[in-house]
């Protein structure tokens, strides 16, 4: 016996035998032997202590029960300290929690649905009877194997609050019944292995689905992640705004010229480009007045000092027709590319041209225009692209979350 | 011993408090809400489906008290004795009989709603040290459990003899709130 004169219940490790204490001492034997929980097999064993903030538990019973509608099982280890009292921790599909009874009442607002519990709002989440089905260990009540109780769980996680009617054996809730109250607490798998100092494979069952009261990981991250996607989407906006303030977008050179089909694959000098600031981006658009045929040029910018250049190679082509579904078109006589970054120097700006009129031997007429230092947009969008992705994940599992919690409660938000 | 006006009178013998496993006892002490007591007397109660202790407390400021301790909860109790309480309360819980079944009656007192959580009968199996009056063992009593919203209860107990009526007001705390020393050594355990 671990807590003398408090508990009043007996159950053997060995036969199951129930022996109860006496209002005015002696004992009983209350229940015969009964094939019972095989106390060896307990997750954590009768004497086994665990501490959970600061306060030491010694595991003195346990009781297994089920949901007699839903058939689903779980085991409620009573817990004791002599200073402290006595808590319960659940263990149900290889999830734990751990109850206090509350002797505060809950304020109800006219709706047993939705208790506030020292400020915290609840949610109902299932009503049904239990029935207990095995027990272990001494208890500070008389246990009975077969003793139904109706409960209501109202969640708010990680916390649950529950109702419960003892010796229930009516279809609805007496409001002249007694009733307990308990406040329920999620603990997470490392934190039980950590209080009891086993490792996570003493626990034999795996944790399945998602736990009526277990705490949202994505919806906490959530807010934070679409706080930093905001912060850095400003952050790289009034960067994108000050680079574009900075940009002098200079023009260096506008040739237009044809080109016969005898310069085909040679090198052809357009000019000279000068460059004045440290670094930067050069653009070059060409234009080709190409009708369903293609010009390929290769751009490239050599330094005169001969320790710097830039290739561009820019196809153009421009296709149109029409089909059973009507006109259609690809492509454009007009290509505009981005290289560098070049340094301040003076290049020499040659191009390399292949087309498909120098096949008929026609000339191509092509116009280059090149600028320094030009503002870039595409990076922002695809940098806030990016940047998106990691909240709207998160959100998106968040939600699957909430639904799979919720799945199993016949009072689910989700439900039409 | 019963303290009369002119010297002690012995009244009988009651049975030894049975060992339980409390960390309380006579000469412990505390504080609550900033009051120090010491616990002076103790009558353990017993009933259908199990026992509870009533810590006898004196506290520095003059007042008597309970600090009652079932299945580990605790609460610091007063008794209430001015006759328009009482009458109000026997009123306010329709008292007509000594005996009944009061649960989830409501009652307010000074703007608090109680409800009845808890009635039994109960009688005192042991008691031990300096106690308020006479009480005699194997007495019963008919004990009124009630709570509010907050921390705040009431337990009353009516004699179901005479249907005399004694109310204690007072809330529930924490073992820690008390901060208790003098405690009793309990082997294996210490004191958060």
């Amino acid at each position: 016996v671990r807590a003398y004169g408090i508990s009043i219940s007996f159950v053997c490790e060995s036969c199951g035998g129930i022996i109860e204490a006496g209002e005015r001492g002696g004992a009983r034997l209350a229940h015969a032997a009964k094939k019972g929980f095989d106390g060896s097999g307990l997750v954590f064993p009768l004497g086994s202590r665990g501490t959970f903030d600061d306060i030491e538990w010694e595991v003195i019973g346990c009781m297994r029960r089920k949901d007699v509608d839903w058939k689903f099982y779980w085991d409620e280890y009573l817990l004791f300290n002599p200073y402290e009292g006595f808590r319960f921790l659940i263990n149900s599909n290889g999830h734990f929690a751990l109850a206090t009874m509350r002797a505060s009442l809950p304020d109800l607002r006219g709706s047993a649905s939705a208790p506030l519990v020292d400020g915290v709002d609840f949610k109902l989440y299932h009503r049904g009877v239990s029935v207990v089905v095995e027990v272990v260990g001494e208890f500070y009540w008389r246990v009975k194997i077969g003793e139904r109780t109706g409960y209501a769980d109202h969640i708010a996680p990680p916390l649950c609050f529950t109702l419960e009617v003892p010796n229930f054996d009516k279809d609805s809730i007496d409001p002249q019944h007694e009733m307990n109250y308990s406040l329920v607490s999620y603990i997470e798998r490392a934190e039980v292995c950590e209080a009891f100092g086993i490792s996570s494979s003493s626990l034999s069952q795996s944790q399945s689905g998602v736990f009526p009261f277990q705490p949202n990981h994505y919806k906490r991250a959530a807010p934070l992640m679409w706080l930093w996607f905001v912060v850095a989407a400003f952050t790289l906006f009034f960067l994108q705004v000050s680079l574009v303030a900075n940009c002098e977008s200079y023009g260096l050179l506008n040739v237009a010229r044809d080109i016969s089909p005898t310069e085909r694959d040679q090198e052809i000098t357009l000019g000279e480009v000068t460059l004045t600031k440290p670094l930067q981006n050069i653009e070059i658009r060409s234009h080709a007045p190409v009708s369903n045929s293609w010009v390929e040029v290769e751009y490239e910018l050599e330094s005169l000092t001969g320790d710097e250049s830039a290739w561009i190679s820019q196809p153009i082509e421009y296709y149109f027709g029409r089909d059973s579904d009507g006109a259609w078109s690809e492509g454009s006589q007009s290509t505009t590319s981005l290289g560098g970054p070049l340094s301040a120097k003076t290049y020499k700006v040659l191009a390399t041209v292949d087309a498909q009129s120098f096949l008929a031997g026609n000339p191509t007429p092509l116009t280059v225009s090149i600028r320094a230092d030009v503002p870039v947009y595409g990076n922002l969008a695809i940098c806030i692209f990016l940047l998106l992705i990691p909240p709207v994940l998160v959100s998106l599992m968040s939600s699957k979350f909430e639904r799979d919690r919720w799945a199993e409660s016949d009072f689910s938000p989700y439900d039409d | 011993l019963i303290r009369k006006d002119d010297g002690y009178d012995t009244t009988g013998h009651t049975s030894l408090v049975a060992d339980d496993y409390t960390p309380y006892q006579i000469g412990s002490e505390g504080w609550y809400q900033g009051v120090h007591f010491g616990v002076i007397g103790r009558v353990r109660m017993a009933w259908s489906d199990g026992f509870w202790n009533e810590w006898h407390l004196f506290f520095d400021d003059g007042r008597f008290g309970w600090l009652a301790e079932a299945q580990g909860q605790l609460a610091i109790l007063f008794e209430e004795r001015s006759p328009e309480f009482l009458d109000y309360f026997r009123e306010a819980m329709k008292f007509s009989k000594s005996k009944g079944c009061f649960l989830n009656t409501e009652i307010f007192i000074e703007q608090i709603e109680y409800i009845c959580r808890d009635t039994k009968v109960a009688s005192c199996i042991a008691l031990e040290g300096e106690l308020p009056q006479f009480i005699r063992q194997h007495e019963q009593r008919v004990c009124v459990d009630m709570s509010s919203l907050m921390s705040r209860c009431v337990t009353a107990e009516i004699d179901p003899v005479c249907g005399s009526l004694r109310v204690f007001t007072g809330e529930y705390v924490s073992f820690k709130d008390l901060r208790t020393y003098n405690l009793r050594e309990l082997e294996g355990w210490r004191p958060r």
